[in-house]
C-alpha cells in the first residue's frame, strides 16, 4: 500500500472455526475513513447493518488509527467497533493506556472478530500473528484477576483487554477493560465479547517496533507544533492546566455552579454535595498518584486511595468526572468512597460506569414512586448501590432486569419515562436544560446519548473555539455539526479527545500528512469527519433509525431544572431543525445525494 | 460578600472562597478589583492586559458567565453568588 503510517496488516478471526486470516488495509477505505473509528465503522457497515447484534454474525473490531502508537502526542488510543446490543446502532468505544500502542507495535492495524467460539478463548497477539488459546480457567473471573494471571503467564510488555463477569452474563452495558482501570466503556462492547466467548485480547509488543514517519523533518515540525499547543494550553498544560492538575473531575464544580448537574435522576440540576466529590477535594484528600497513557504529558488520570469508611484501603485510578456524577449527584450520593467502590466494581466486572449510575438512579426513582417490587433503594444508599452493582454484574435479584440497561429496565417496570436515555443508552453528566448544545448532541449522537460525539461544552463552558451561551439554543445545531465532524476525524487518527482543547484541524492535518504522506487542508479534515459521521448515520438508517429516534427524555423538554436552570427546558425541536439543515439530512435520514457528495457507498 | 474560587485559583487565595466587604450595587469589575487588591497574583490569571476577562476564564454571577449577562458592567445584587473558575475542561 502506498500510504505511510499503517502496518497494512489486519487479522480476521473466525471464532466459530478458529481460523485466522490476514489481509492488508483497503487503500481507498483508508483514504476515505482514515482508521480507528472511521475505518472501524466501515468494517461494521460492510458486515451488514441489519445484523442481529446478539448473533455470532456481529463483527467486533479493535481498530487502530494511522497515528496510534506513534510518537504523536496523545496517540495511545484504539476503537472497539461493533453493532451495539444496548442501542442497536453502530458503536465505537475508545480506550487509552498502552493496549492500542502495543497492538500497533505487534504489527496490526486491526483485529476483526466474527463468529462464536465453542468454548471460552482469548486471542494472543504477538509479532504479527494471532492465536486463539483456551480461556476456560479465566471464565468467571473478574478483569483484575484475569489480567494478573495473564501478566504472570506472559511477563513484561503486555497489555490485556478483557471482559469481566458482566460481559459473560450478558449485561448489555458491559465493557471491555484495559490495564485494570481503563474502559471501552460505552455501547456494550463487553456483551459482544461475552456472546462470542471471547474473554480477552492479550497483546505483547514493545516500543522497539514503534512506527516512525519516513520524512523525519516534516514529522518533527508537525509533532513540535502539536506538542507546543498542548503544553501552552491553560487546560492541558502539564502540571499547570486544570485538566492536568485535577483530571476530568475538575468539571464537577463548574457544571454544578451553572445548574447543569443532573441530580436524583435529573429531577434537579444542582447538587449540594458536589464539592465533596469534586476534583479539587479529591486532590486535597485522597489523591495518591497521577498515571498517564502512551505519549501523553497531560496525565489526567487521578489515582486515589480511600482513607476512611467501609472502603478504606481501596486504591483505583479512574475517579473521573462522568462516574463522579453518575454515581454521585445523580444518585443523591456525596460519599467519595462509595463512588470509588462502584467504579472499581465496574472496572473489575467490566461495566460502563456512566450507564450503571443511571440504572441505579432510575431504580431509586422507581423505588420512591413504588414502581418496583419490595423496598427498592433509597437516594444516597451507598451500601445498597454497591450491592446492586454486584447483582447487576451477576444478573441476580433486581440485577437480572437492571442488567438490560436504563431504558430497557425502565420499560420492563412499565415506566419508560424515568429512563434518562437516548436510543437505549443513558445520558452523561451535562444536563441539557443548562447546556443546550448537549441536548441536541445527545439526541443526534449516532451511538445513543453521548457527550463525546460533539463536545459543545468546550464552547459553552470554556469558549473553544468561541464562547457561546449555554442557555441559548440558537446556533447550537450548526455548532454541534462542527464538533461532531472534527471529533470524528481525531477519533479516526486516533488521538485522545482531549487534544481538541488545544489542537484543531490544522494540527491534525499536519500530523496526518507527516505520517501518512497525504496533504490535507483543514477543509479536508472537516469533510472527512463529515463523511465518517454520515457513514455512521447511514448504518443506523439501514438498521431502522430515523429522526423519531433523535429524541430526548420528556423530563428535559418539559420539566425545568433547578438553580441557574430553574426556568429552563431544552428546546430540542428548534435545534433539530437547525441541525438537520446544517447536515443536509431529511428527518434524520441521509439522502442519496449526500451519500454521493461524500463518496459513501 | 463571599466570592468562591476553584481549581488552580485556590492555592493563590489559600482557600475555597474570599470574603470581601459588601458593596451594594457594585459591578463585577469592582468586585474583581477588590479581589485583586487582596491577591495581586490573581490579576494575570483573570484579566488581560486590556483589563478584560481572559479567554476561557469563567466569572459567574448567579450561575451565569458574566459574558452573557452584562460582562464586567454586570451589577451584583445583594445576596448574589459569584464563582470564578480558571480554564477548566474534561469529558471522560
Amino acid at each position: 500500500m502506498a500510504l505511510g503510517g499503517y502496518a497494512d496488516h489486519v487479522a480476521r478471526v473466525d471464532l466459530s472455526s478458529g481460523s485466522v486470516a490476514y489481509e492488508g488495509i483497503n487503500e481507498e477505505d483508508a483514504r476515505l475513513y482514515i482508521g480507528a473509528r472511521g475505518l472501524g465503522v466501515k468494517y461494521v457497515y460492510d458486515n451488514d447493518p441489519a445484523t442481529d447484534p446478539n448473533s455470532p454474525d456481529n463483527l467486533l473490531g479493535l481498530v487502530n488509527g494511522p497515528l496510534t502508537g506513534t510518537e504523536a502526542t496523545m496517540s495511545g488510543r484504539l476503537a472497539f467497533v461493533t453493532k451495539s446490543p444496548l442501542t442497536g446502532t453502530v458503536v465505537d468505544s475508545h480506550m487509552g493506556g498502552w493496549s492500542a500502542a502495543r497492538l500497533r507495535w505487534a504489527g496490526f492495524d486491526a483485529l476483526l472478530f466474527t463468529g462464536k467460539a465453542e468454548a471460552p478463548v482469548y486471542a494472543y497477539v504477538e509479532g504479527g500473528t494471532v492465536e486463539l488459546r483456551p480461556a476456560g480457567d479465566l471464565w468467571g473471573k473478574g478483569v483484575h484477576e484475569t489480567i494478573a494471571i495473564l501478566n504472570e503467564r506472559y511477563g513484561d510488555n503486555l497489555s490485556v483487554m478483557a471482559i469481566g463477569q458482566a460481559g459473560e452474563n450478558g449485561v448489555l452495558f458491559a465493557s471491555f477493560m484495559n490495564e485494570d482501570d481503563r474502559a471501552a466503556g460505552r455501547g456494550g462492547t463487553g456483551a459482544v465479547g461475552g456472546m462470542k466467548n471471547l474473554k480477552a485480547v492479550v497483546v505483547k509488543g514493545d516500543r522497539s517496533t514503534m512506527p516512525k514517519a519516513e520524512d523525519r523533518d516534516k514529522w518533527r515540525e508537525a509533532h513540535r507544533v502539536a506538542l507546543k499547543t498542548i503544553i501552552d494550553s491553560e487546560v492541558t498544560g502539564p502540571k499547570t492546566g486544570g485538566l492536568s492538575v485535577y483530571g476530568t473531575n475538575v468539571l464537577t464544580n463548574v457544571v454544578n455552579a451553572m445548574g447543569g448537574m443532573g441530580t436524583k435522576n435529573s429531577q434537579l440540576t444542582t447538587f449540594e454535595g458536589a464539592e465533596k466529590l469534586s476534583g479539587e477535594t479529591v486532590r486535597e484528600t485522597i489523591l495518591v498518584d497521577e498515571p498517564t497513557c502512551h505519549a501523553c504529558p497531560v496525565a489526567c488520570k487521578k489515582e486515589v486511595e480511600i482513607t476512611e469508611g467501609p472502603y478504606k484501603g481501596l486504591r483505583m485510578e479512574s475517579f473521573e468526572y462522568e462516574p463522579a456524577w453518575s454515581l454521585g449527584a445523580n444518585c443523591g450520593n456525596d460519599d467519595a468512597g462509595v463512588v470509588a467502590k462502584v467504579i472499581d466494581q465496574c472496572n473489575d466486572h467490566g461495566m460502563d460506569a456512566i450507564e450503571i449510575g443511571n440504572v441505579i438512579s432510575m431504580y431509586m426513582e422507581a423505588s420512591e414512586k413504588g414502581y418496583v417490587p419490595g423496598p427498592g433503594l433509597a437516594w444516597g444508599d451507598g451500601a445498597g448501590m454497591v450491592k446492586l452493582a454486584e447483582q447487576m454484574a451477576m444478573r441476580e435479584g433486581p440485577g437480572e432486569i437492571l442488567g438490560l440497561g436504563t431504558a430497557k429496565a425502565a420499560e420492563a417496570y412499565g415506566h419508560p419515562e424515568i429512563a434518562m436515555a437516548v436510543k437505549g443508552q443513558a445520558v452523561p453528566a451535562y444536563d441539557p436544560r443548562a447546556i443546550k448544545g448537549e441536548g441536541i448532541g445527545y439526541a443526534t449522537s449516532n451511538r445513543g446519548a453521548c457527550h463525546l460525539r460533539g463536545y459543545t461544552p468546550a464552547s459553552e463552558i470554556l469558549g473553544i473555539p468561541v464562547k457561546t451561551d449555554p442557555l441559548a439554543w440558537e446556533g447550537k445545531g450548526a455548532l454541534l455539526k462542527i464538533f461532531q465532524d472534527l471529533h470524528a476525524f481525531s477519533d479516526s487518527l486516533d488521538l485522545c479527545k482531549f487534544s481538541a482543547f488545544a489542537e484543531g484541524a490544522a494540527e491534525y492535518a499536519q500530523q496526518y500528512e507527516a505520517i501518512v504522506g497525504i496533504a490535507l487542508s483543514e477543509e479536508d479534515v472537516m469533510t472527512t469527519g463529515e463523511r465518517i459521521y454520515n457513514l455512521e448515520r447511514r448504518f443506523n438508517n439501514l438498521a431502522g433509525f430515523d429522526g423519531s429516534d433523535d429524541s430526548l427524555p420528556e423530563r428535559f423538554l418539559k420539566e425545568p431544572g433547578s438553580g441557574p436552570a430553574a426556568n429552563s427546558v431544552c428546546e430540542l425541536d428548534e435545534m433539530k431543525a437547525e441541525y438537520y439543515e446544517a447536515r443536509g439530512w431529511e428527518d434524520g435520514v441521509v439522502p442519496d445525494a449526500k451519500l454521493q457528495e461524500l463518496s459513501i457507498s | 460578600m463571599e466570592v468562591r474560587v476553584y481549581a488552580t485559583l485556590r492555592p493563590i487565595v489559600g482557600g475555597r472562597s474570599v470574603s470581601l466587604p459588601d458593596r451594594d450595587g457594585a459591578t463585577i469589575a469592582q468586585v474583581i478589583d477588590d479581589l485583586i487588591a487582596r491577591f495581586p497574583a490573581l490579576r494575570e490569571r483573570l484579566l488581560s492586559e486590556a483589563g478584560e476577562i481572559r479567554p476561557y476564564v469563567a466569572v459567574m454571577l448567579d450561575g451565569r458567565d458574566v459574558r452573557h449577562v452584562g460582562g464586567l458592567d454586570a451589577v451584583v445584587a445583594a445576596g448574589a453568588e459569584i464563582d470564578i473558575f480558571p480554564p477548566v475542561a474534561g469529558g471522560a
